[in-house]
């Protein structure tokens, strides 16, 4: 596959979780727009910026299409995830009781204790939901806003987010979902979710980083104020009369990001291209490969669910005796890019009664050998660190 | 070794010398690597200006640990002047400019965190409780 950095860099990367590699065509097509079509969007009316202002609307279609929207004006472009879930939580009604996943990144989870006044749902061991849990939550509290990853990025857990807005609509709250590590693994349909807001980057999906997005209901973001005020979000402006623009324009104030928006444009093509089925294939196998040969060490402890299929594209582990750090270490040494740390979702590690993690994780351009080399570095981490 | 720790580190890490708790009339402080979660309680015994004695405890990386077990070492005998001295001398090694070697003794054997940039933060750790403890 065209990933140039992977073909030039003697690396085995498996730090897809924090952000993917970029394929060539996104490359080009980014580099193409700044030398052919670069100019700022929305607001010259010679032929240069009307073609800005074309690519850029037409990234907005393609992400549209991508998840499903029902119309365009539904996809607010943003620098990520953070920012999405940012705008949603000063935006939407601040004084809403939120209720939170326990396992939530950072992003998803501090927007709203910060906001708002917030509970929080915790999980089982194996990092999964009880949705009997969940209604009891529900029924007990007048929460009117869920905020819920779609996958969770240190377990790797999926969590049942259709069954969880049914619950959520059914007691008169909206559900955020944080988006972000599934988009790149498998087809997101948000009219069948019947999600009221979703949240994902573009860089964790071969796009490149500074831009991300928000899907909201266009009934939602119709009668949400803006997040933030300047160019481009009104229509009119009297020193005592302010006429905002339309969704989503309302919501991206100043000079828009047109080159990352063709790049993400660029990176659904080529997501699409392979095809998730293709994609579902290749990193399926993986997993399993990792998942099993792991949980057959000795010493190795495996964070989350207790097969290989609850753990999508993702796999957070310890090792006995060794700190995370000193364990990454030895695989950088070896040129094998895994993460360590608290993967920004410190919470979860704390609830889960774990310190920092070792996590690996995979994408597309991930093969058979990359985890072959990462299995025999493991095995020699305790070692390395004179331990046994 | 280069590609790993040497071997006082990973000794120093399995068999700390100073990781004892010490009492509470020591000069006490903690640090904490946010990120990544290593943590130190640092206690010193100041005498008319002397390090006379020390202790640790905590949790964290090999490199946060065995370098904080060393620091005591380094640091007994020493003024408060002196081992604000070192504390420089050890940053000056640590990010790759001109260090006075033999002042920092066995400390020296984090050099190779030079070349691990996502590691400074891990060595500097007892350095920097010292000097919360010492600086002010």
């Amino acid at each position: 596959m065209s990933f140039p950095l992977l073909n030039h860099e003697n690396i085995i990367y498996l730090d897809n979780a924090a952000t993917t590699q970029k394929p060539w065509p996104v490359l080009e097509a980014m580099n193409k727009y700044y030398t052919m079509s670069n100019a700022n969007p929305m607001r010259g009316l010679y032929d240069l910026s009307i073609r800005a202002t074309d690519e850029y609307e037409s990234a907005r279609e393609t992400v549209a299409n991508f998840i499903n929207a029902s119309d365009a004006s539904e996809i607010i472009f943003t620098r990520n995830a953070t920012e999405s879930l940012n705008l949603v939580a000063y935006a939407y009604d601040k004084s809403s009781f939120v209720l939170c996943g326990i396992g939530e990144h950072h992003s998803n989870l501090l927007p709203w204790s910060i906001n708002s006044r917030c509970l929080y749902l915790s999980c089982e061991k194996d990092g999964s939901y009880d949705l009997n849990k969940l209604e009891d939550i529900f029924k007990h509290n007048t929460i009117k806003i869920f905020a819920i990853n779609g996958v969770s990025n240190v377990t790797g857990q999926r969590n049942d987010i259709k069954s969880m807005t049914k619950l959520a609509h059914q007691y008169g709250a909206i559900i955020v979902v944080d988006g972000t590590q599934m988009v790149a693994h498998e087809s997101v349909d948000v009219q069948d979710l019947d999600v009221d807001f979703f949240a994902f980057s573009g860089h964790k999906m071969y796009g490149p980083m500074g831009i991300g997005v928000l899907y909201g209901k266009k009934a939602l973001l119709n009668n949400m104020p803006p997040f933030l005020w300047g160019g481009e979000m009104v229509e009119g402006v009297k020193l005592n009369d302010i006429k905002l623009a339309q969704v989503p324009h309302k919501f991206e104030a100043g000079t828009v990001n047109v080159g990352g928006a063709v790049g993400l444009k660029t990176a659904i093509d080529f997501i699409n291209n392979v095809g998730f089925n293709t994609i579902k294939d290749i990193e399926t196998k993986l997993i399993d490969y990792a998942f099993y040969e792991m949980k057959n060490m000795p010493h190795i402890n495996i964070i989350g669910g207790n097969t290989a299929r609850e753990h999508h594209g993702i796999i957070s582990f310890t090792i006995d005796d060794v700190h995370p750090h000193d364990a990454a270490e030895i695989f950088a040494s070896e040129n094998i890019a895994i993460r360590a740390g608290y993967h920004c979702a410190q919470p979860l590690h704390e609830w889960l009664e774990v310190g920092p993690t070792l996590r690996m994780s995979v994408a597309m351009y991930n093969t058979e050998e990359d985890i072959r080399r990462f299995l025999e570095v493991l095995k020699k981490v305790r070692g390395v660190m004179a331990i046994e | 070794m280069s590609a790993y720790y040497n071997d006082l580190v990973i000794k120093r890490n399995l068999d700390p010398v100073h990781k004892i708790e010490k009492p509470t009339t020591y000069l006490t402080q903690e640090g904490v690597n946010a990120a990544c979660g290593d943590h130190i309680t640092l206690s010193l015994c100041v005498h008319d200006d002397v390090i006379v004695d020390g202790g640790f405890v905590g949790d964290g990386c090999a490199i946060s640990q065995s370098s904080t077990d060393i620091i005591i070492d380094v640091l007994i005998g020493k003024t408060k002047k002196e081992a604000l001295k070192l504390y420089d001398e050890f940053s000056n090694m640590i990010n790759g400019r001109d260090y006075n070697k033999n002042a920092l003794g066995e400390a020296t054997a984090f050099e190779f965190v030079q070349k691990m940039r996502g590691r400074t933060k891990c060595a500097m750790l007892g350095w920097n409780t010292m000097k919360k403890i010492l600086g002010s």
